[in-house]
């Protein structure tokens, strides 16, 4: 990280510090937080009895109720849930698109996502998609620690996360910051998130060039990560269909997040890094003011 | 109109606008993904694109080009009317001159042509680009108009074959005044020539178009052949007209009289002669007494009219002379200066010219002239003052100031008075009908001083060069382009025929004692009467036609500059306007058009 994303860093983590991460009305599995999980576990608060099925921990085997009906009987007790958060950060080299301040942004957000977890009490765990998923050093501290984040990563998140998923916590909360503008199905990166997931926010992190076409003129377009080149000529017409597909495209994946039981929600990195407003995370319930 | 041509800058402005509009801004994306629709929008659409951008541009360039042409005023000529053109054509020879050097040589085919070629195409060319009523004037020694105007192209192309280059010189200025005379204040006049002007054509009624190129060139400049006793001597000239000293292969030889070709058996030299920068060296030979004519030529070069020239024979013309003086002391005077003239012989039956002191002539033979000789006993001597007329061919070169001439007082002379003594005439001239002369000389050798002087061995020469030139034949065996050959005719001459070097014959007025033909060509001329035939040599000797080094090509003055001719052209600015004004409107139609279809590029 150079300098400036060292400041975006810093800066997220403190605007985050202003948020705790809150757990979305659709958690399906378990507590979240202090709360119990709806599953029997390990906590100390009894939920119930059911007779001993083979497999069962005979730890678990209340003999006193054995002794008073001569049956085995598990004890069952509420699961606690040790919420975590995974935040998973796309290391494309789209990521860093050179004439913006998109790379800051993402860092910025990471952080920013990590400090409200800290204040939500949430553990949480920073992997940076390249070729694989793979944890950012010291990315289970606080951010102000994090070191290896970088963008130089030639091909899409879906096929890091095919070739190498992250080593993910049980159930955890799943946080992707991406600006997500490569060709696939959504749908089928959203699955492989949501495997075994507790809940999944899609963070789209787009630079304000990203959502602004050029202005008009004849413009030579180099792609960021394979340097491919395409000439057009730039005019209101193709500002238009180029807004038009941008909508088309955040569509597709907000689609694709409903149907995964994920939210979503899209920041402009000069945007948040102006003023660090958060906003737009908040108005998604990722966020709540701590 | 120079100031509005600078309105073309606007092109490459133009032209830099739209490179620069189309130059491809660098721009990096996170993904083309997002720009693929417009990509196969634009590769759908490839054909309309790709032809409305420089289709735009093309009429943009139209427009501008148009209205920077309109602004500089351009006008078409209107008439409808044939108008009167004369085209004066420089008719010296150095029009004949090719472009030589290394070209010609190289066998290119543009470079044989010579300037009066070069010439004959652009006429055919103005001439069909405009309706003309034509008339050509040849500038030569003297202006000649070589035809009646003619309105039909092919007809005045057919008369240019009269245009053969052959003066010695061009006196364009003339030929101008004439041609602007035979076409009045109305008429254009095209100079055709091979010299730039020297100053340019001003107010717009002439234009002068030059297709010489300046070139090197070796030529005869002068050349001479002299009888001698014992021999004839001829000089050749040669100059080196070019700033580098160069070599020339001199050939002289033999050609029959009266032949215009020479055998090429009879080579009498054959050397290389070498010339200096803008150098002249003189080449002699001496030929036998009875030797032919000599033909010399030099290298061939860009000009080879002037790398021939063709020596005739010197023309013997002896005066056969009868002295019937029966004073003595008078007649010892006459013998003694008809002496020292070399052209005298006696004859005394077939007399041309009779020197008497009595009264009876035979008056029947024409050509017989007769000098009578007054002896008066009563004369005095006259100191003068003597009054001469010196447009007599007698009377060139005398001077009797100081002499004393001792004539009568009372007797007067019959005819034209040459010489008197106050009123007293002393020499008279009477011209018979037939030609023949009677000179009357009241001269008293006692009296006088006159025969002690000079002027009296000039009085005989002068009387028998006289008697000679009126002899049948040529005055000259060799004449110089331009000059005239004067062709002596006997009194009875019924017919002449001229026969020029080109196999042109014509028939000329006999009855003159004396023909002057324009020796306008050179080579051979021959002159045949029922009297004789005669032969004449023309040669082209003139350094400043042969020098070739100021030759010029390029046109100068124009007749739209003429106000007198701005009533037949138009002005189409206005049209050029209109062009514009709608091709301005296709190009806003095809904007909306387009815009309205959302193809981008245009």
């Amino acid at each position: 990280m150079d300098d400036a994303q060292r400041n975006a860093l810093l800066a997220g983590q403190q605007a985050g510090s202003r948020y705790a991460l809150v757990m979305p009305r659709r958690v399906p599995l378990g507590l979240v937080g202090a709360q119990v999980g709806r599953q029997a576990g390990s906590s100390l608060d009894f939920k119930d009895h059911r007779e001993y099925q083979p497999g069962d921990d005979l730890r678990r085997i209340d003999w006193s109720a054995y002794a008073r009906s001569d049956r085995l009987t598990i004890k069952l007790y509420r699961e606690e849930v040790s919420p975590h958060v995974d935040i998973l950060i796309d290391g494309s080299a789209s990521m860093a698109l050179p004439g913006s301040r998109k790379a800051e942004g993402v860092i910025g957000v990471a952080a920013a996502i990590a400090a409200a977890a800290s204040n939500s009490h949430y553990t949480h765990n920073t992997w940076i998609a390249r070729d694989g998923c793979h944890p950012v050093m010291h990315g289970s501290d606080p951010p102000a620690l994090w070191q290896g984040v970088d963008f130089t990563y030639k091909d899409t998140l879906h096929s890091s996360l095919v070739q190498l998923p992250p080593r993910w916590r049980s159930h955890s909360i799943r946080v992707v910051i991406s600006d997500l503008l490569y060709m696939g199905d959504p749908l089928a990166t959203l699955q492989l998130l949501s495997n075994n997931a507790a809940v999944i926010a899609v963070v789209q992190v787009l630079a304000s060039s990203d959502t602004e076409p050029p202005q008009r003129g004849s413009i030579r377009l180099v792609d960021s990560e394979t340097g491919q080149l395409q000439e057009v000529f730039v005019d209101a017409s193709t500002q238009k269909r180029y807004r038009a597909a941008l909508a088309r495209h955040q569509e597709n994946w907000s689609r694709a997040a409903t149907q995964v039981g994920a939210v979503m929600t899209t920041l402009v990195a000069e945007n948040v890094l102006d003023q660090w407003d958060l906003s737009p995370l908040v108005e998604a319930e990722v966020f709540q003011p701590a | 109109m120079p100031l509005a041509l600078l309105a073309l800058a606007s092109l490459p402005a133009l032209a830099a606008i739209y490179w620069l509009r189309n130059r491809y801004r660098r721009h990096t994306v996170s993904s083309l993904m997002l720009w693929q629709d417009t990509l196969q929008s634009k590769e759908g659409g490839t054909r309309i694109n790709r032809l409305q951008t420089p289709l735009l541009f093309l009429i943009e360039l139209a427009v501008l080009a148009i209205l920077a042409f309109a602004a500089t005023g351009p006008r078409f000529l209107s008439a409808t009317t044939h108008l009167p053109l004369k085209v004066v054509l420089d008719d010296s020879y150095s029009m004949r001159a090719t472009v030589g050097g290394a070209a010609a040589a190289a066998g290119d085919v543009s470079a044989k042509l010579t300037a009066r070629d070069r010439a004959i195409k652009a006429i055919d060319a103005e001439l069909r680009g405009g309706t003309y009523a034509v008339q050509f004037v040849l500038a030569g020694r003297e202006p000649r108009v070589l035809g009646e105007p003619v309105r039909d192209v092919a007809e005045a192309m057919r008369q240019l074959d009269g245009w053969r280059c052959g003066s010695s010189e061009s006196d364009l200025e003339r030929a101008i005044a004439v041609a602007s005379e035979l076409g009045g204040a109305r008429s254009r006049v095209l100079v055709i020539t091979d010299r730039k002007p020297d100053t340019e054509p001003k107010a717009g009624l002439v234009e002068w178009r030059a297709f010489g190129v300046p070139t090197a060139n070796v030529a005869f400049v002068g050349a001479t052949r002299s009888r001698q006793p014992d021999r004839q001597r001829c000089l050749f000239e040669i100059a080196n007209l070019s700033a580098t000293a160069t070599k020339a292969e001199l050939v002289i030889e033999k050609v029959a009289d009266g032949a215009a070709e020479s055998s090429g058996a009879g080579v009498i030299e054959r050397k290389t002669v070498e010339l200096d920068a803008n150098a002249t060296r003189n080449v002699f030979i001496d030929l036998k007494p009875d030797a032919p004519a000599v033909r010399a030529r030099l290298t061939g070069d860009a000009l080879p009219v002037d790398n021939d020239v063709l020596l005739l024979r010197p023309i013997d013309r002896p005066v056969r002379v009868h002295v019937n003086i029966a004073d003595q002391a008078l007649a010892a005077q006459v013998n003694r200066a008809l002496d020292a003239v070399d052209n005298v012989t006696r004859s005394e039956t077939s007399a041309e010219l009779l020197l008497t002191d009595g009264s009876s002539i035979r008056a029947t033979d024409p050509r017989l002239w007769a000098v009578r000789f007054t002896v008066e006993p009563d004369a005095v001597p006259y100191l003068g003052p003597f009054v001469i007329d010196y447009n007599h061919p007698l009377t060139d070169g005398l001077a009797l100031r100081g002499a004393i001439w001792g004539a009568g007082k009372t007797q007067d002379l019959p005819g034209r008075p040459l010489v008197t003594a106050g009123n007293v005439t002393l020499i008279s001239d009477v011209e018979q009908a037939e030609g023949r002369h009677d000179l009357r000389i009241r001269f008293t050798p006692g009296s006088s001083t006159v025969q002690d002087t000079p002027n009296w061995p000039v009085l005989m020469w002068n009387l028998v060069q006289w008697r000679a030139s009126h002899t049948p034949g040529p005055r000259d065996a060799n004449v110089k382009l331009g000059d005239d050959a004067a062709i002596a005719l006997d009194p009875r001459t019924e017919s002449v025929t001229v026969t020029r070097p080109d196999g042109a014959v014509e028939k000329m007025p006999a009855g003159a004692e004396r023909l002057l033909i324009p020796a306008d060509q050179p080579g051979v001329w021959r002159v045949v009467t029922n009297k004789g035939d005669y032969a004449y040599a023309v040669n082209t000797m003139h350094r400043n036609e042969s020098d070739l080094r100021d030759l010029a090509s390029g046109d100068w003055g124009s007749w739209a500059e003429s106000d007198k001719f701005r009533w037949e052209y138009r002005n189409i600015a206005w049209v050029l306007a209109l062009i514009a004004v709608t091709l301005l409107v296709t190009h806003m139609a095809l904007i909306s058009r387009s815009t309205g279809k959302g193809v981008t590029n245009l």
